[in-house]
């Protein structure tokens, strides 16, 4: 979160789209719920989750619906998970073995198999039980899918492929591991439906759940929208703008679609790209952000700035740019550090004070490594622009 | 790249003048000018040329910015030529000699450096030359870094600095800046996540325990319920069996009171009702007939009735006409003299009107209206004849005397000259009195203003320091200050949120304390001891009662004095009762105290824990206000004080613009009064020459402006006022000459209308009957005619109310008098209003007197029967007191009141053993019978010892089920609160937003420091590039510029390992730092660093003109040669332009650089050039 965020909102709105599931279920009337794992986040410790899990869950017993699970990695990492007591309707499937659940009223066979532990190498639904004829078979799955791209970036847990999953037999595979919904066969059904709700800006659009209808061999697949807060990332091309007001019109235009198209609240980070004139006037701005909130709050609706994040390159002063020599001489200097990896990994000492202080917190995979001269690379073209919008105010001052 | 000729139009002293330079190619250009001959201004048009105009440059004093324009004709060093013109515009200032537009980025392009490295390089003056040489020695003593500086990098040195600086203030490895700070409260916030991480096996092991807890409580509660109503039970028979052994008493008192005859319950109210009957009847029969007795004395005293009462109507009918008879009376005299006084007056009138003739001729001319019309039109027919002949003749009078005046006033009036020209000037003046307000209005508002503004000023610095500039202070942008503002007023609302919290924990906890305490208070629970004391007290009293009242043993009185004194034994002994039966409540509710004890003493816990939590949290909040206040003053230090908070300092900086922008207004103002001020005086002058060519004397200095115009105007107004007249003269005697023949022939019409008139009036006069000597007496006559007509008709009128009142009295009198001889000839001698009188006093004296006696026969009659009615009372109540003898047995009525009084006792005990066996049957809910049986079951020796055990497990009971309920109150909270996640989740939320900005704020610091370190290394490359040659050729121009007094130029290591430049003497070789050089040689080294910089640079770029103006000035004729030879040397491969004021010089070049330089003298008028001699 940062300063000035919806706290509450966002907080509440994983559950609150939980809730919206629940409700869907006991209004749709469905005969059961599938989820395909990672209820919960694996450093979760905090058995608040566990308890509200509960609740719904009960909620749904009331009802009669039963709710088939089967533990993901974040779920076997969790500590709260071996310590949930769940109502009766809910069954968890083992992680010893496959496990099947026959609904003999409904017709209905559900494979599943639980992860044992975060790190699942194994391929699990290469050990899924064979096809229950005459039922509709489903598997339960949370696994990274080789053969499509839009698991690139996932960890590689109980790894398997389409056709793999083709050889059960099955008429439905319900995953889960990947944060996008993907389809990825009709025949038989391969589908990820994504998480219900985006936790970050990284995980944008409208998102919800699959309810499948199954009418004799007829499977018809509807993906219900409705998480309870959006997440955009809004580009806006500054192209030709002389001003920096020319390029706020431009924001606030963008904005102004979003708050015509959504009630709810949507939380919004700003790229400013595109070759302007006014690039020095937005990256000297010191108060960017609070210029763009401005905007926001001009247009109104329920919007939330999470960041904006400046890639705009200089049109005409740039040209004027070129005749300082300072430039030219700072630009050479960048260009060696470039070139040589003793120079790269020269800027690695002068870090070593920061570096010591760092929390954990900020550390990690896509957190600040400052031990690695890769990684401070990759800040010195913004240094380089730095400089240079330092350099010709200053030129400009005299 | 040459500057070949210069368009100076309009700039500075400049308008529309030439510098043409083409002809020194390869030569020094030296420029001579005396001061202020525009040398200065010069350098900065040929700057302002090549990078646009500045903003507020000052150069204005004789053109308007608007008319700025510079043109230049350029020679590139290709071959090429290049011309512009430059305007002073905000954007498309540069355009083609023709006017089309030009692009910036092209002459930019063909200058390769901006404004600071031309004006630090190629634009010296002495000043500037100086300043740069002092920045090389101060500027760390690193040379090449100063060079680099010089070199028109100046500013990157202190741009590392800033970006260190702006570095160092996000973090440092150990202090306080923001990084370290949010880094601590990363710290800070992890730890209270971690507290406040709900662990699921505390919570199911709660959860656990509080089910077990649920269980034994059901069985203890199940327990206490049994053991508690066995307690009530024994309680119970023990008190069932004293109520018991006194029902078996009464029983044996009523047997004792033998046979007693039932008696209806209100028999003795009823015998006691009759009696008093009887009794009453008898009295009140006594009272009547003395009554009959009194009342027929009275009729027989009453007179029989007279005649008169036979004539009511009569007599009552004198009334109206006795008043009327008395006011016609009293009111003749008045209305007779009225009348004589209305016939005085209308004679009176008639006789001065018509004299002679009698007032009788009245009534004929009143009847005559139409003659009388006939004379009236003819007098008023009169009266407009005798006004039309006097209007006349009065015309012809005054049209002759005017027309004579009108003859000498032409003849009197000057001649008129032509004041055409003056009225035009006049015209197109500017109202005097509108330039005079608006140069009062001017000065007013800006005195008005500069008083304001320093008013202003002077308050919004006050407390602050009064020298801060307040147009160019650095203060914070309003979005930081809504950004302090919010930080701020964030923290307060958190702190009044906790301050709330605080309270609110703090009033439960008093609260808990109190009820606490209050529950103790009222904790002195009664003992059974107590309850059976209460009870024996309660029995003893009843004994009592019984052994006075039922058994006469002794009097209420003697029981009452031995239960208690004072009170009467009834009210102590339901007292007592109630306090048994209080007693026995109390003990009940005790068991209920003990569970609310515990449950206050776990509220009291709960609230303890909040209050702790709540003072941390407020300490924290007041850390950060200090932290925040402390920032903010920092934003402030330009004001030299402390800054109030963001909402006040907001409206100071709205205030700082009101002045700013009154400060303007003030400018504006100035300017508008010069520009009033201007007008005013050319008016002035044009006025004056118009009025000399009139011949009137023209305006003096000291005649002000509004004095001028007033004369004029007042000069064309008396000349055109001439004009008017004259033309008014001419006009008026050409209409008399016209008008006076026609007004004569009017007057001799009017005298032949009168001649008619008169014969016309002397047949009308006659036919009236009125022939006076003149019409004016006519006039007056009917003039006086309708007021006499008014007399005469009120005389008539009063005489025939007289006449009617003598006929009314008349009649009255006769019939009073007739109606006295029927009934009352007594009198007949009396006036009739005192007969009509006494005939009516009469009457109401025996219409009294019958009226009496029919209400004394009344009375009687209704006497007599109530009489009557008394008797039959008297008998009806006998006969019930015999009937009630009967019924209770006895003889005479005398011995029923001892009959009832024994019923009495043998009722009361009837209805007491009734009473216990209801309250026995009510209080243990069973039949008597079945009380009776069970107290039969529990021995009374026993009972006590049975209670004692009870209570014992009662308590322990108790006891436990307060321990369980304690333990189950605290689980359960600890329950409900765990699951509460806001405190969790608060310190999640805070923990990412602190991530979330460290992880900005340490991007942010990377980003600076790698460019920090980007720019060291910059520096290092450029100074490892350039220094050695730039020294080697400073110092061989160094030492041809000191003629070889210093050999050369070198650096040296001084304090701080920095290297420090340093001249080497020629011959001693001795070291003398540039601190330690005369001012001269000073400003030859500077020169020798700039010429030696500026060499390089050229060596990289397009070459460019260089302009020295006056650097010299200090040297000596020896050292002005060598400087001069060697810019002659330079000329050869660029522009050189050197400006001087010195003819001595001039005469210095003419000696050391013939043919190598070329002489141009500058004038603001011309600028001329002329070939040098070159011998």
């Amino acid at each position: 979160m940062y300063e000035g965020a919806p706290i509450e909102e966002i907080r509440g709105a994983t559950r609150r789209t939980f809730e919206t599931i629940i409700q869907l279920a006991l209004s749709e009337r469905v005969d059961f719920m599938l989820i395909a794992g990672d209820l919960y986040d694996g450093e979760l410790q905090d058995y608040r989750t566990a308890l509200f899990l509960t609740q719904q869950m009960a909620i749904l017993n009331q009802a009669n619906i039963p709710v088939f699970i089967v533990l993901g990695n974040h779920d076997a990492e969790a500590r709260v998970t071996k310590r949930l007591s769940l109502p009766p309707n809910v069954h968890v499937f083992p992680s010893s073995k496959p496990k099947t659940h026959e609904l003999r009223d409904l017709g209905v066979a559900i494979h599943g198999q639980s992860f044992a532990r975060a790190a699942v190498t194994e391929n699990l639904a290469a050990e899924y039980p064979a096809r229950r004829e005459g039922l509709f078979n489903i598997g339960l799955l949370h696994t990274c899918l080789s053969g499509t791209s839009g698991t690139k970036g996932y960890a590689n847990y109980a790894p398997t492929s389409p056709d793999m999953l083709r050889t059960r037999g099955y008429d439905y595979w319900a995953l889960g591991h990947v944060h996008e919904r993907m389809v990825i066969s009709t025949s038989p059904w391969i589908v990820y439906p994504g998480n219900p709700q985006g936790r970050h800006v990284r995980e944008t659009g409208d998102k919800g759940c699959e309810l499948v209808r199954v009418d004799g061999s007829q499977v018809q697949v509807e993906q219900y929208r409705f998480a309870h807060v959006l997440w955009e990332v809004l580009k806006v091309d500054a192209t030709g703008a002389q001003t920096a007001d020319e390029v706020y019109e431009r924001v606030a235009t963008k904005l102004q679609a979003i708050v015509a198209r959504e009630s709810r609240l949507v939380c919004v980070r700003i790229e400013i790209a595109g070759s302007t004139a006014a690039h020095f006037a937005l990256a000297g701005e010191p108060d960017l952000k609070v210029k763009i909130q401005n905007v926001l709050l001009q247009v109104g609706g329920d919007l939330w700035l999470e960041r904006v994040v400046l890639r705009t390159s200089d049109q005409a002063t740039a040209s004027a740019a070129e005749g300082l020599e300072s430039l030219a001489e700072i630009r050479a200097t960048i260009d060696g550090i470039v070139a040589s990896d003793v120079e790269r990994a020269s800027l690695t000492e002068i870090f070593a004070d920061l570096d010591s202080k760092i929390p954990a917190e900020l550390r990690g995979e896509d957190g600040i490594n400052l031990g690695d001269p890769a990684y401070i690379a990759g800040f010195i073209e913004e240094a380089a622009e730095e400089l240079s919008l330092r350099v010709i105010k200053a030129g400009a001052q005299q | 790249m040459r500057i070949e000729r210069l368009h100076l139009k309009a700039f500075g002293p400049f308008t529309n003048r030439d510098l043409d330079l083409s002809n020194g190619n390869g030569k020094l250009q030296l420029i001579h000018g005396l001061n202020e001959a525009g040398k200065s201004s010069l350098l900065r048009a040929i700057t302002n040329a090549f990078f646009g105009f500045e903003p507020q440059c000052g150069d204005d004093f004789l053109h308007n910015y608007k008319d700025f324009c510079i043109g230049a004709e350029l020679k590139l060093d290709g071959g090429g030529e290049y011309a512009f013109e430059r305007l002073k515009r905000t954007k498309n200032s540069l355009r083609t000699p023709s006017g089309d537009l030009l692009q910036e980025s092209e002459l930019q392009g063909i200058l390769g450096v901006q404004r600071a490295v031309f004006l630090e390089l190629f634009g010296l003056n002495h000043e500037t030359l100086r300043a740069g040489g002092r920045r090389i020695v101060d500027g760390e003593g690193d040379l090449a870094r100063s060079l680099f500086e010089s070199g028109g990098l100046a500013s990157l040195v202190s741009i590392g600095s800033a970006l260190n600086d702006d570095a160092r203030a996000l973090f440092v490895k150990s202090g306080q800046r923001e990084l370290n700070t949010l880094f601590k409260g990363i710290q800070e916030l992890r730890a209270a996540v971690k507290s406040t991480v709900l662990h699921s096996e505390d919570y199911l092991a709660k959860e656990k325990r509080a089910r077990e807890i649920d269980t034994s409580l059901e069985q203890a509660r199940v327990r206490q319920s049994q053991l508690t109503m066995e307690h009530t039970r024994l309680l119970r028979i023990k008190g069932n069996k004293s109520e018991l052994a006194e029902y078996d008493r009464y029983e044996v008192d009523l047997a004792a009171l033998g046979p007693v005859p039932d008696l209806a319950t209100e028999a003795p109210q009823e015998r006691v009702a009759e009696s008093t009957t009887l009794h009453q009847a008898e009295e009140r029969s006594a009272e009547l007939r003395q009554e009959v007795e009194i009342a027929e004395a009275e009729v027989a005293t009453i007179p029989p009735d007279p005649p008169l009462l036979e004539f009511p109507a009569q007599i009552a009918s004198l009334d109206e006409p006795t008043v009327n008879y008395r006011k016609q009376r009293d009111d003749r005299p008045a209305l007779a003299r009225r009348a004589d006084a209305a016939l005085s007056s209308a004679e009176k009138l008639w006789n001065a009107a018509f004299p002679g003739q009698d007032i009788s001729f009245l009534e004929t001319i009143t009847k005559r209206a139409e003659e009388q019309t006939s004379v009236r039109q003819l007098l008023n027919q009169l009266h407009r004849i005798e006004v039309a002949e006097e209007s006349h003749s009065k015309a012809v009078r005054d049209g002759d005397e005017e027309l004579d005046r009108r003859n000498l006033e032409l003849q009197a009036l000057p001649p008129a000259p032509d004041t055409r020209i003056l009225d035009g000037i006049i015209a197109a003046l500017p109202n005097p009195q509108e330039l005079a307000r608006q140069m009062q209005k001017l000065s007013r508002e800006t005195d008005a203003l500069k008083e304001s503004v320093s008013l202003q000023s002077r308050k919004l610095l006050a407390g602050w320091n009064q020298d801060a500039d307040l147009l160019t202070m650095d203060v914070p942008s309003a979005e930081t200050i809504s950004r302090y503002e919010g930080e701020f007023d964030g923290i307060a609302t958190s702190l009044r949120d906790y301050r709330e919290k605080h309270r609110a924990s703090s009033e439960k906890q008093s609260d808990a304390s109190y009820r606490i305490e209050q529950e103790n208070l009222s904790g002195n629970v009664p003992t059974q001891e107590e309850l059976l004391a209460e009870r024996e007290v309660r029995d003893r009293g009843w004994r009592l009662i019984r052994d006075s009242a039922i058994d006469g043993k002794f009097s209420l009185a003697d029981a009452e004095i031995q239960y208690q004194a004072g009170t009467p034994i009834a009210d102590a002994f339901e007292g007592h009762m109630l306090v048994a039966d209080t007693i026995a409540d109390d003990m009940r509710a005790n068991s209920d105290r003990v569970v609310r004890i515990a449950e206050l003493r776990l509220q009291l816990q709960k609230a303890h824990g909040e209050l702790l939590q709540v003072n941390g949290e407020i300490e924290k909040l007041q850390a950060a206000e200090s932290r925040l206040a402390a920032e903010w003053g920092q934003l402030w230090i330009a004001l030299g004080g402390t800054p109030h908070n963001p909402r006040e300092m907001r409206e100071w900086c709205l205030q700082r613009e009101v002045v700013i922008q009154r400060i303007n207004e003030l400018k504006a103002k100035n300017r508008e009064r010069e520009d009033v001020a201007t007008v005013r005086d050319s008016a002035r002058g044009q006025l004056s020459l118009a009025l000399a060519d009139l011949g009137e004397p023209p305006a003096n200095e000291n005649e002000p402006f509004e004095a001028v115009v007033e004369r004029a105007k007042t000069f064309v107004a008396e000349r055109k006022s001439d004009r008017e007249q004259r033309k008014e003269c001419d006009r008026r005697i050409r209409e008399l000459e016209l008008k006076l023949p026609k007004l004569r022939e009017e007057v001799g019409k009017d005298e032949q209308v009168r001649i008619s008139w008169q014969e016309e009036w002397n047949s009308a006069a006659e036919k009236l009957g009125v022939t006076f000597a003149s019409t004016g007496q006519v006039q007056q006559f009917l003039d006086k005619l309708p007021e006499i007509v008014g007399h005469w008709s009120d005389y008539r009128n009063l005489h025939g109310r007289v006449q009617g009142i003598e006929e009314e009295t008349k009649q009255y009198t006769s019939k009073v008098r007739e109606l006295v001889a029927r009934i009352a000839d007594d009198l007949l001698s009396a006036e009739p209003d005192a007969a009509a009188g006494e005939l009516k006093r009469r009457y109401k004296v025996a219409e009294s007197n019958a009226s009496c006696r029919v209400e004394l026969e009344r009375r009687i009659r209704e006497a007599r029967a109530n009489l009557t009615l008394q008797e039959q009372k008297k008998e009806r109540a006998a006969e019930r007191l015999n009937v009630m003898c009967k019924a209770a047995g006895c003889s005479s009525p005398e011995e029923l009141p001892a009959i009832e009084a024994a019923f009495a006792i043998k009722r009361e005990l009837t209805t007491k053993l009734e009473q216990i066996a209801r309250i026995l049957c009510r209080s243990n809910s069973m039949t008597f019978e079945e009380v009776r049986v069970e107290a039969d079951e529990v021995s009374s020796d026993f009972i006590q010892v049975h209670l004692n055990e009870v209570a014992s497990e009662e308590n322990t009971v108790a006891a436990e089920i307060e321990s369980l309920v304690e333990e189950r109150t605290t689980i359960r909270n600890a329950l409900e609160l765990a699951q509460d996640a806001t405190a969790h989740a608060t310190n999640v939320d805070g923990l990412q937003a602190k991530i979330a900005a460290a992880g900005l704020l340490a991007e942010r610091y990377i980003r600076l420091r790698l460019a920090g370190a980007v720019l060291e290394r910059t520096l290092l490359r450029y100074q490892q590039k350039y220094e050695s040659p730039l020294l080697e050729r400073a110092s061989e121009l160094f030492s041809r510029l000191t003629d070889h007094r210093f050999a050369r130029l070198t650096t040296q290591v001084g304090e701080d390992d920095r290297k420090v430049l340093a001249a080497v003497r020629g011959g001693s070789g001795k070291l003398v730092e540039v601190d330690g050089l005369s001012d001269g040689t000073a400003d030859q080294l500077f020169l020798a660093l700039r010429l030696a910089a500026i060499e390089e640079h050229l060596t990289r770029t397009e070459t460019l003109p260089c302009i020295f103006d006056d650097i010299v000035v200090y040297f000596d004729d020896g050292r002005s040669k060598t400087v001069l030879q060697v810019l002659a040397d330079m000329a050869k491969h660029s522009q050189i332009l050197l400006f001087t004021h010195h003819d001595h010089i001039v005469k210095l070049a003419e000696e050391q650089i013939p043919g190598q330089f070329e002489l141009y003298w500058l004038e603001t008028s011309k600028i001329a050039s002329s070939a040098a001699a070159a011998t």
